[in-house]
């Protein structure tokens, strides 16, 4: 984790002295677009994290592997961490350079809020409800869902390009990017997928105590 | 200037929130772990009372 923290650092520190800076003729807000330093590699961070809920989800409801409902849990908690990152960071440059945070026509905007919505809800409903075989069912049905919502979020700048960015990676050359900046988001995104990793493994960590530990108080009574 | 307030709030939000979450699934990790040793101690206790008593017998 603390190689993640470290790294991702570093690629934020980068992105506030080193990138390159932006016209002022052409942005409203030329210093604030450096917050993309730490809001895209979160953003990808969060898909990743997505698609763990996606493969937890799937494990549960296809093969009732045990694992499976650990891992949708511990990746439902991480996509909201990283999906709230995205949801914060990006209307604070909405209201810097477009002068309003959200946008209610976008629908980049609208399917990513979504995504986060339903990454809360997995977590209120895992921490409210009794843990029941029904409740797994839907929680991972929902989990599932969730992740097609992936890549309609991602493809929603090409297929309607409206006031979010348009895509950058695989967008076939249309949406080019500086090669500074393209670096930079990439060591975020390594320190941010370590982070992430190691966030996850010490969550496992607790669950396997929780569980061991409400084996040994069953002893105990 | 204003420009600099958004983005030092946007990069405070990010840290504070990332680094809030893993301050707290660490320190999840250090209670169940203590209370854990706590359980695991008593039942140590226990288990070699259980032993004393059926080795008087």
């Amino acid at each position: 984790m603390l190689a993640g923290l470290l790294i991702a650092g570093i690629g934020m520190v980068l992105g506030l002295v080193y990138a390159p800076s932006m016209s002022a003729n052409s942005w409203n807000a030329p210093e604030a677009y450096r917050i993309i330093f730490w809001h895209v590699p979160a953003a990808w961070t969060s898909f990743l994290t997505f698609g763990m809920l996606f493969v937890g989800s799937l494990a549960w409801m296809g093969k009732r592997k045990e694992w499976g409902w650990t891992l949708s849990g511990i990746a439902a908690e991480l996509s909201l961490l990283y999906g709230l990152c995205v949801v914060i960071s990006g209307p604070i440059w909405g209201s810097a350079e477009w002068g309003v945070p959200w946008d209610w026509t976008d629908r980049r905007l609208n399917t990513y809020a979504v995504l986060s919505a339903l990454a809360l809800f997995l977590v209120l409903a895992r921490r409210s409800q009794p843990d029941t075989p029904e409740f797994r069912d839907v929680y991972s049905g929902i989990g599932l869902f969730g992740f097609l919502l992936v890549p309609i979020t991602y493809m929603a700048t090409r297929w309607w390009q409206e006031r979010h960015p348009g895509p950058i990676v695989g967008s076939g050359g249309e949406g080019s990017v500086d090669s500074t900046i393209l670096s930079i988001w990439l060591l975020s995104f390594a320190g941010m997928a370590i982070l992430m990793v190691g966030q996850a493994m010490v969550s496992a960590e607790v669950q396997k105590c929780e569980q061991r530990l409400a084996e040994l108080q069953q002893r105990l009574d | 200037m204003d420009d600099l307030w958004y983005l030092a709030a946007a990069y405070a939000s990010m840290i504070g929130l990332i680094g809030w979450f893993t301050w707290q699934i660490l320190d999840r990790l250090s209670n169940v772990k203590a209370r854990l040793d706590a359980v695991e101690d008593t039942l140590g206790e226990k288990d070699s009372e259980e032993i004393d008593a059926s080795s008087e017998e």
